[in-house]
């Protein structure tokens, strides 16, 4: 069969293929499932993650995003940080606030920064930070949109930061069920200016959003080598935006060939004992719509 | 080429509704990837009776046709489902 046969073939309705395109067979269907799900598959293997089987509310763990935080910062040429129970303490509080106060921002409404937060679990930090993230399925979505975002991504490869806590609590925020992940970094580090914190605490506080960083005094340590922002590895194509597309395409060609079996099957008046594709049209155009919309989850 | 619709506009209208109402609820609940999938079962066994149902209304059910309809709404559960897992 000549390559253009073989295209007929499988995507038109034709002699060959008992007129209605072959690709819309049963068997091509139970093909197209496998190829679909061994790709998915693929995808999630070549991003080395874990596996996604703590069902589909949140995988995300602590430990999770600490291992994959420090792994980042190994990729970058950058020390680890070491966990610490009093930052830990302090995402929770932050965790536990937002939910109370209902809300999704670093500072509360009623005006509560995120140092307030440092404060009340007794950690005297030198330089800090805060990450927020909530919906996401899987921890390292949720990282790899924390390094696509420029100011998130900065924070994470901060070389001035020793310690990280974290807080990854369920919830119901804003009206919809969700789990919220609060990521603190912080150091101690400085010589004498943790004693001096109070003192320079009028020091207007940096940039808020997206992701928030204060230096409550200036770091006298040595500072250790950052490497270059276009050194450190941003994947182009993470695991949810190759899933994307292969569901998109997936469905994109379905409804194309659809039509164009509608359209052939209409124009030479024949007859098929087979499902109707103004239907099956109509079906995947909306998977396709939700595909589009479905989001990997929220940072800020 | 609607000739289907234009015999069949109650089943097809239902469908459309049924479609509106699906996509309405995952773009609310669009961070919510729990609401989606349940939202995504409900819209695929539903496509699947419509089916079934639409096929009985114009006798033309036959299990090639239920098996098609099978495995149209396994796909499109499946490709929701690995963007939500």
């Amino acid at each position: 069969m000549t390559l253009a046969g073989k295209i007929r073939h499988w995507f038109s309705p034709h002699a060959s293929n008992n007129f209605r395109a072959n690709l819309l067979h049963n068997s091509s269907l139970i093909l197209v499932l496998g190829i679909f799900l061994s790709l998915n598959l693929f995808v999630r293997l070549l991003d080395n993650t874990s596996a996604h089987i703590l069902g589909f509310t949140s995988s995300v763990t602590v430990d999770e995003v600490v291992r994959e935080t420090n792994a980042t910062r190994l990729s970058a040429g950058l020390s680890t940080l070491s966990y610490n129970e009093k930052l830990a303490d302090a995402a929770r509080r932050k965790a536990a606030n937002m939910l109370e106060e209902n809300y999704w921002a670093h500072t509360s409404p009623s005006g509560k920064t995120p140092w307030v937060w440092f404060q009340a679990a007794g950690y005297n930090y030198t330089v800090a930070g805060e990450h927020l993230a909530k919906d996401f399925a899987s921890t390292s979505r949720m990282i790899e949109a924390w390094m696509a975002s420029p100011t998130h991504r900065d924070n994470i490869v901060n070389p001035k930061y020793q310690e990280i806590g974290i807080a990854v609590v369920p919830g119901t925020l804003q009206g919809s069920d969700t789990v919220l992940v609060v990521q603190l970094f912080g150091s101690t580090s400085g010589g004498a200016v943790t004693a001096q914190a109070p003192a320079v605490k009028s020091t207007p506080a940096p940039t808020v959003l997206p992701a928030v960083t204060e230096v409550t005094a200036p770091v006298v340590t040595p500072e250790p080598v950052v490497p270059p922002v276009n050194e450190i590895q941003t994947p182009k194509w993470s695991e949810f935006k190759l899933e994307k597309t292969l569901s998109i395409a997936t469905t994109a060609l379905f409804i194309l060939v659809l039509v164009a079996d509608l359209v052939m099957a209409e124009s030479k008046v024949i007859s098929r004992r087979v499902g109707k594709n103004w239907a099956h049209i109509i079906f995947i155009n909306f998977i396709l719509l939700a595909v589009v919309i479905v989001t990997a989850g929220k940072i800020m | 080429m609607f000739k289907d619709i234009l015999d069949y506009p109650l089943d097809y209208l239902f469908l459309a509704v049924l479609s509106g109402a699906y996509l309405i609820t995952v773009f609310l609940r669009q961070t919510a990837p729990y609401s989606i999938f349940l939202a995504t079962s409900l819209f695929v066994s539903l496509y699947f009776l419509w089916g079934i149902i639409h096929h009985l209304h114009a006798k033309s059910l036959h299990g090639r046709v239920v098996l098609e309809y099978f495995l149209v709404s396994a796909l499109g559960i499946v490709i929701v489902s690995t963007l939500l897992i």
